[in-house]
């Protein structure tokens, strides 16, 4: 019985031309329109140096930081840093107006403080930058107090920074038109949440009369709702792949990952994007029109807040409310493909991928328990 | 003694201070055609609703088949049927689909589904449109279609709600023969209309309801004695005296007469052969008249009489 609600739910959501348009002709259109827009301009750009900022720092130290950061080269051999050392009324200035991509303050090696400009690859470059200055500080002065453990410390310290391994081993991208094509990949993940708001639309008794007609039936609501929901996910990462081929096959991005781990993330995000459709359109009683407004306001600010329209807004979401980026889906799987992007696979890849699947199997389970409820005090 | 297919015991259900049932309670036998009929807002679609628990309710109990019926009631879900008064279908299935799709969600078994979906799509006449998409189809075949979804699984207790609303005369006979036929093969029918004539020529028991209270129950002959009306007889003729107009109004079982515009009503509460007594009384009096006949009271008027408003709205 549930194969056939499966084929049916197929078939009903392949001429949904609604759900298609938006699941297929969207990302078509808004791919060909960054193709056209920003392929041609960034293609001619080459690698980009970070502009740092050095201060409050002792000759001695400052040299040798400048000296190390100017050592940090791409694969191509091209310098990563460029180091700056300002006169101390111009640090603001310099941040502000985008001169430098950050400010080392190193009065003290081991807690250097790190002033960030609003672009995010930059930030994570340099925090972990900092990171590998701050971890030697403290190996240096451990090594002093315990003379003993100092091979040990010596081998740690000369050890390669994951930063530059993560780098190196699955080809950093900074490329903003591959940037762009990821940040719509990620918006086509999460408008698969209209798939999955269609099934308890489709379902509910108090939404629409196809609902209420199924609710008199003596299927089992929920697993009535899973099949749908599976139905759904499989239409909509079917669209997403069309999109992944288009952008690989049709535009020529190249992702600077593998297709595996690009098709791997791109359908983690769909499913995670169907099941917080099927998780909200269980929320309470109000008609499918407002909810379908209410999914594409959740979506659109929550895309907004996670960076897809404007970089800067992920970041500030940090700063201020850092739990609002470990909860949104639209951060989780920006997140998935930032990760990708700009550090390959490395563990914040594979945190970013747990994530996704722990959020959608949660979201699925709050959809489901929703669904349980059959009797409606007005429909 | 029949089996009790729907019993209902003072269900009470209320929206905030509006008691839109008001201890409620009816029973229907297996085999009986039932109308259900009232005004809009009277608590017709509510009642069906709780029936089928779709709505919660106040107060009272419900049962089908002899058995509590809960929303968790499969085993009671799967013997019902029900025509929803909007059209059910997934617009982006064909006809054939839709059925299929619905009736196997209560039957497993490919073969007997197969024979069941084609089965009904012969009872609503739809053989010719079965690749047809919901969209492509006119008011009735719709009406149609949205009627074999409900029907295909062969339910023992179908339920109407209002199914010929908007629907062209052709398929509206149609939808009617075919509940004729349910019932004639042992379906029993809940029907609710706001359409008098269709109760009148389908139901077996009609129950009038109106602010969520039973009005009045009964057959439709037991439902026209209860009102007093149970005939007018009318006379085309001019220029009638008052004194003559008087001389009918003091025959036997008349209990109102009226004249305007040439016409004379003459209204009579029981008795036999009551047109024969006002001929007589025209011959008598050497009164001459153009026309004479005699209308029995409809469901209409019993309506009307009872609740004190007429049945729809705006037709």
């Amino acid at each position: 019985m549930y194969f056939r609600v499966f084929i049916y739910r197929l078939k009903k959501n392949i001429h949904d031309r609604e759900l298609i348009l938006w699941s297929l002709l969207f990302p078509i259109l808004l791919g060909t329109f960054f193709y056209a827009t920003f392929s041609s301009i960034y293609g001619q750009m080459g690698v980009q140096t970070y502009r740092v900022a050095l201060v409050n720092g002792s000759e001695e130290t400052t040299q040798f930081v400048k000296t190390t950061l100017e050592g940090i080269r791409t694969e191509e051999g091209a310098p990563m840093f460029e180091v700056v050392i300002p006169e101390d009324a111009d640090e603001q200035k310099l941040l502000f107006e985008d001169e430098v991509a950050g400010i080392m303050d190193i009065a003290n090696m081991g807690d250097i403080q790190l002033r960030i400009a609003k672009d995010e690859v930059a930030q994570n470059v340099l925090s972990q930058v900092v990171g590998v200055f701050r971890r030697n500080a403290v190996l240096t002065q451990r090594a002093m107090q315990d003379p003993q453990a100092a091979e040990t410390i010596t081998k740690l310290m000369t050890e390669e920074p994951e930063l530059l391994r993560q780098i190196n081993a699955a080809g950093e991208n900074k490329d903003p038109y591959v940037s762009y094509m990821y940040a719509l990949l990620a918006m086509i993940c999460v408008m698969a949440s209209n798939g999955g708001l269609q099934v308890p639309i489709d379902s509910q008794a108090n939404i629409t009369q196809q609902g209420a007609r199924v609710s008199l039936t003596p299927v089992n609501h929920r697993m009535y709702e899973l099949v749908s929901l599976g139905a759904a996910a499989l239409i909509q990462i079917v669209c997403t792949l069309v999109g992944v081929a288009l952008i690989r096959l049709v535009f020529r991005a190249n992702m600077g990952c593998s297709d595996a781990m690009l098709i791997l993330v791109s359908i983690l995000g769909t499913l995670l994007g169907c099941s917080l459709g099927f998780a909200l359109g269980h929320v309470s009683s109000i008609r499918k029109n407002t909810k379908e407004a209410i999914l594409l306001l959740f979506v659109t600010v929550g895309g907004f807040l996670s960076g897809l329209m404007a970089h800067q807004v992920k970041l500030l979401v940090e700063k201020s409310f850092p739990l609002l980026n470990r909860i949104n889906p639209s951060a989780i799987i920006h997140d998935a493909f930032f990760s990708l992007n700009v550090f390959g696979m490395g563990e914040r890849f594979y945190r970013s991928l747990i994530t996704m699947v722990v959020m959608t199997v949660v979201l699925t389970a709050i959809g489901l328990c929703m669904s349980g409820r059959r009797s409606y005090a007005s429909i | 003694m029949a089996e009790t297919v729907v019993k209902i015991t003072n269900l009470v259900k209320r929206y905030k201070e509006l008691i839109a049932l008001d201890n409620f309670s009816l029973e229907i036998q297996k085999g009986e055609v039932f109308g259900l009929l009232g005004p809009n807002g009277s608590g017709k679609t509510t009642t069906i609703n709780c029936l089928l628990t779709l709505l919660s309710y106040d107060n009272g109990e419900i049962e089908l088949f002899g058995e509590k019926m809960t929303s968790k009631r499969n085993d009671l879900k799967a013997r019902i049927g029900v025509v929803p008064q909007q059209v059910a279908v997934f617009e982006e299935l064909t006809v054939y689909d839709n059925i299929d799709f619905f009736c196997g969600l209560y039957i497993k078994d490919g073969a007997t589904r197969k024979k069941y979906v084609e089965d009904a799509i012969e009872f609503v006449g739809l053989q010719e449109f079965t690749k047809f998409y919901p969209k492509k189809l006119s008011g009735g075949l719709l009406r149609r279609l949205n009627i074999a979804c409900g029907i295909a699984h062969k339910p023992e207790l179908i339920i109407f709600d209002e199914p010929t609303v908007a629907v062209d005369p052709q398929s509206r006979n149609k939808i009617l023969e075919g509940i004729a036929n349910l019932n004639a093969q042992g379906a029993t029918i809940i029907y609710t209309t706001h359409y008098m004539e269709e109760v009148e020529q389908l139901c077996s028991r009609i129950l009038i309801m109106d602010h969520g209270k039973k009005v009045a129950i009964g057959t439709k002959d037991e439902l026209k004695g209860m009102i007093k009306n149970t005939e007018s007889v009318v006379v085309n003729a001019s220029d009638l005296e008052p004194a003559f107009i008087e001389k009918i109004r003091a025959l036997n079982h008349v209990y109102d007469v009226s004249y305007h515009d040439d016409t004379l009503t003459v209204k009579c509460s029981g008795g036999k052969h009551n047109i024969v007594h006002v001929v007589d009384c025209f011959a008598d009096n050497d009164v001459k008249y153009r026309q004479i006949y005699s209308i029995l009271p409809t469901l209409n008027e019993v309506f009307l009489e009872i609740t004190g408003k007429q049945l729809r709205d705006n037709d």
